[in-house]
């Protein structure tokens, strides 16, 4: 017994030690943003030779958003003799196949790929949309986005540096009214994309690629292999692919764009299991290769191993709790004693707890709102609903690698009735 | 009792960090999605194309020479005029909206915006708001803008100006030593030399060099000795220097200061996480850019008759005499003609 009580309290340290890095990482980059250097990005930049592009929008029964998002694009700001929209339709079976053809009849540029055989999901059709596609970059925005018009230009100004291999824009929710759930969401982007991700873009970190609102070099990618199928975060699976073969992955912050976010609970546990499982599944094929690469500084490689292990952090967070409820009730809590301790207790209860809190109001001050922070408390729910489904995809994708089960692509629901977005700012 | 109380007591304590996103939650004061202009798109001379249709949608027809009332960012008076030749010392509070030219003495002020159809000649020593021509302008020497200048036609800024946050033209855009800036834009921009032009001879007057992409790419570790000639793009993790007479054809990365030799090339674009200086007489295809500073040499030739490129650099640009830049110049600190 006393071994067991010796490893739960080992367990627990550990669990603290967790929570003190990530919490560390929360005030480097809050403070970043706040107070540190900020790197500009190309967006400044004018050029008459930006290279050809190609839109990718994968299209899996998108009829309530296919017109959307093509007549959005058709008024970008690109060149048309460089730019080609493919709409990908994967096994639709409603009518998103005669919404693209009709605009394919109508502008030349726009060429469909429609797949009815071969292998499903998002990462299949794109490696054959890719194939099929003329554009030097690749650009790829999910159908229920609405690209603005000088977004194009935007992404693809960036590959006039010869180091970057993909360019992540940022996402912001268009139907943040709509209840707590997508509420809470449009807080949660905002952290992550308007303090972790630019903060991680100034300190010369690793950037994440998000698989949408982004674009990359297609030769690049196709020399690298294509997208691994049998991943469910092809975008996460490519950031580190690029990186560890020497190209960077940069954050356009002005590179924004409106997303629809998930209006139902189930629908957002569906979204982040897969998410999670599909990231820890990265996690374990580029956790040494991160490593080992040698095109890599430390801090990239501490960083990326710091991304790499986020949906794994709840998982440890939550056997934590579990361990220390037991070391309550064995009546063993005591591990460290004395005045030091004590501090440490009482700092990390004032400032680590709260590290996720702050990043995310600082983001919504960057962004110009207020009274959105009043939402800040409600995020403790959000928390304990994450770490639960994220738990899930962690035992999902680790009995994937167990048995070598090949996850299976779901679409998230779409919720949207009409195209019209009024601002807030 | 005391138990029921303790219970409420912890129910309310824990309800209480809750109440005001409650409140928010149900009255939707801040629930609209955060703002993106749909409609943006980067367009250098945006500031004056702006202001020119507003003007003109607020002025609408004109035939008499009075005063209007015009609606910009708020209501405003503008003072229409055949030709403007305000005299030295003048103060202007109003728009003003010249049908033909305008020619300022020394010393005047202009406290508004100012839109002229024709040609414009501005004073020594004038300070100005905002202008927009249609026509040529000429700014003699230590006028200050505080906001814009643009010019459909050219511009020609005399010694010791001050051009404000956007300075832009359809044309070409000659600037004499010690003016500063922010932005430039011009068909090209071009510091004034004492000299006689530099004459490129042999590749460097290619208008096309060949930019070898893709994946022709070397990682470099030593500086590039004189006359080399490399025919891919380099990447180099830490500081660079390009010797006298190199040619790249290809875009060059590093992630320390980058120093170009005396009259080397380079076809493609330069991108620096430190400090670039520009040898003098080089060539420069395509786009320069650091998030430090950004010195440009004598003579030094940057992008190409045809195109647009640009020298972003967010601490700051000096140019020496005799540059010409085909584009676009933008910087966060201060720019300066040495």
């Amino acid at each position: 017994m006393e071994m067991v009580i010796t490893l739960l309290k080992a367990y627990l340290l550990f669990t603290i030690g967790v929570m003190l890095v990530y919490s560390v990482r929360h005030y480097i980059f809050t403070l970043n943003r706040l107070f540190g250097e900020q790197r500009i990005y190309y967006q400044d930049i004018l050029n008459s030779d930006l290279k050809t592009i190609s839109v990718l929008i994968p299209m899996h029964n998108e009829e309530k958003v296919a017109a959307n998002i093509l007549d959005v694009l058709l008024l970008a700001d690109y060149d048309k003799d460089k730019m080609e929209i493919i709409p990908m339709n994967d096994f639709s079976e409603d009518r998103t196949r005669e919404i693209v053809d009709a605009y394919a009849q109508q502008y030349p540029f726009i060429k469909p790929l429609h797949r009815y055989e071969g292998e499903r999901g998002k990462p299949a059709a794109l490696n054959d949309a890719i194939k099929q596609a003329t554009g030097e970059i690749i650009i790829v925005f999910d159908a229920d986005y609405l690209p603005p018009r000088g977004i194009l230009k935007n992404i693809a100004v960036s590959f006039q540096d010869p180091e970057v291999g993909a360019v992540m824009g940022r996402v912001i929710p268009v139907n943040t009214g709509g209840n707590i759930l997508t509420r809470l969401l449009d807080l949660e982007r905002s952290g992550g994309y308007q303090v972790d991700q630019q903060a991680r873009y100034n300190l010369r970190l690793m950037p994440q690629y998000g698989g949408t609102v982004g674009g990359f070099r297609r030769k690049v990618l196709l020399d690298l292999g294509g997208f691994n199928t049998k991943i469910l975060a092809e975008d996460t699976e490519l950031t580190y692919r690029l990186s560890i073969h020497g190209w960077k992955v940069l954050y356009a912050n002005r590179a924004e764009c409106y997303e629809e976010v998930p209006e139902k609970w189930t629908v957002r546990a569906r979204q982040i299991r897969r998410w999670s499982r599909g990231h820890n599944d990265v996690m374990f094929r580029y956790f040494f290769p991160l490593l080992t690469s040698p095109f890599l500084s430390f801090r990239e490689k501490f960083d990326g191993m710091l991304l790499l292990l986020v949906y794994c952090v709840p998982v440890i967070l939550l056997i934590g709790l579990i361990d220390s409820l037991f070391l309550f009730f064995w009546g063993d809590m005591s591990i460290f004693a004395g005045i030091f301790f004590l501090i440490f207790i009482g700092a990390y209860n004032t400032f680590g707890n709260f590290a996720p809190f702050y990043q995310v109001g600082t983001a919504c001050l960057l962004d110009g709102v207020s009274r959105r922070i009043l939402l800040l408390p409600f995020l403790i729910f959000n928390f304990f609903f994450n770490m639960w489904y994220i738990s899930k995809g962690f035992f999902d994708a680790c009995i994937d690698k167990l048995i070598n089960r090949k996850a299976v692509w779901q679409k998230t629901e779409r919720f949207r009735t009409t195209s019209n977005v009024e601002p807030s700012v | 009792m005391i138990l029921t109380l303790i219970i409420i007591l912890f129910i309310l304590m824990f309800l209480i960090p809750f109440i005001p996103g409650a409140y928010e939650i149900r009255k939707k004061k801040d629930a609209k999605p955060l703002f993106i202009d749909m409609e943006y798109r980067k367009d250098p001379r945006y500031f004056s194309l702006s202001f020119r249709k507003l003007l003109m949608d607020s002025l609408g027809e004109i035939a008499s020479d009075e005063i209007h009332e015009v609606t910009l960012s708020k209501l405003e008076h503008a003072e229409i005029l055949d030709h403007g030749r305000p005299v030295t010392g003048t103060e202007l509070d109003m728009i003003l909206y010249i049908r033909h030219d305008l020619i300022s003495e020394s010393d005047v002020t202009f406290h508004k915006e100012v839109y002229v159809r024709e040609q414009t000649t501005i004073g020594k020593n004038n300070q100005l708001q905002a202008l927009a021509c249609d026509g040529d302008v000429h700014i003699q020497a230590g006028t200050t803008f505080f906001r814009w200048l643009d010019a459909q036609g050219s511009i020609r800024a005399e010694r010791a100006c001050s051009l404000g946050v956007d300075a832009t033209c359809g044309k070409m855009f000659s600037l004499a030593k010690t003016c500063s800036f922010t932005r430039l834009y011009g068909f090209p921009v071009q510091t004034d030399s004492d000299e006689a032009p530099f004459q490129r001879t042999g590749i460097a007057l290619e208008e096309n060099l060949n930019v070898f992409e893709g994946d022709l790419i070397e990682r470099i570790s030593s500086d590039i000795p004189p006359f080399t000639i490399k025919n891919c793009s380099l990447i180099a993790a830490k500081s660079l220097t390009i010797g006298d007479h190199v040619v790249i054809c290809g875009h060059v990365k590093t992630h320390g200061d980058l120093i170009i030799g005396n009259e080397a090339i380079i076809a493609g674009n330069v991108f620096a996480e430190g400090s670039i200086t520009i040898g003098p007489r080089a060539t420069i295809r395509g786009t320069v850019f650091s998030q430090q500073h950004t010195h440009i040499g004598v003579d030094v030739l940057i992008g190409a008759a045809q195109g647009i490129k640009s020298v972003i650099s967010k601490k700051g640009v000096t140019l020496e005499s005799g540059v010409t830049i085909y584009g676009y110049t933008m910087t966060e600190g201060k720019g300066l003609v040495l």
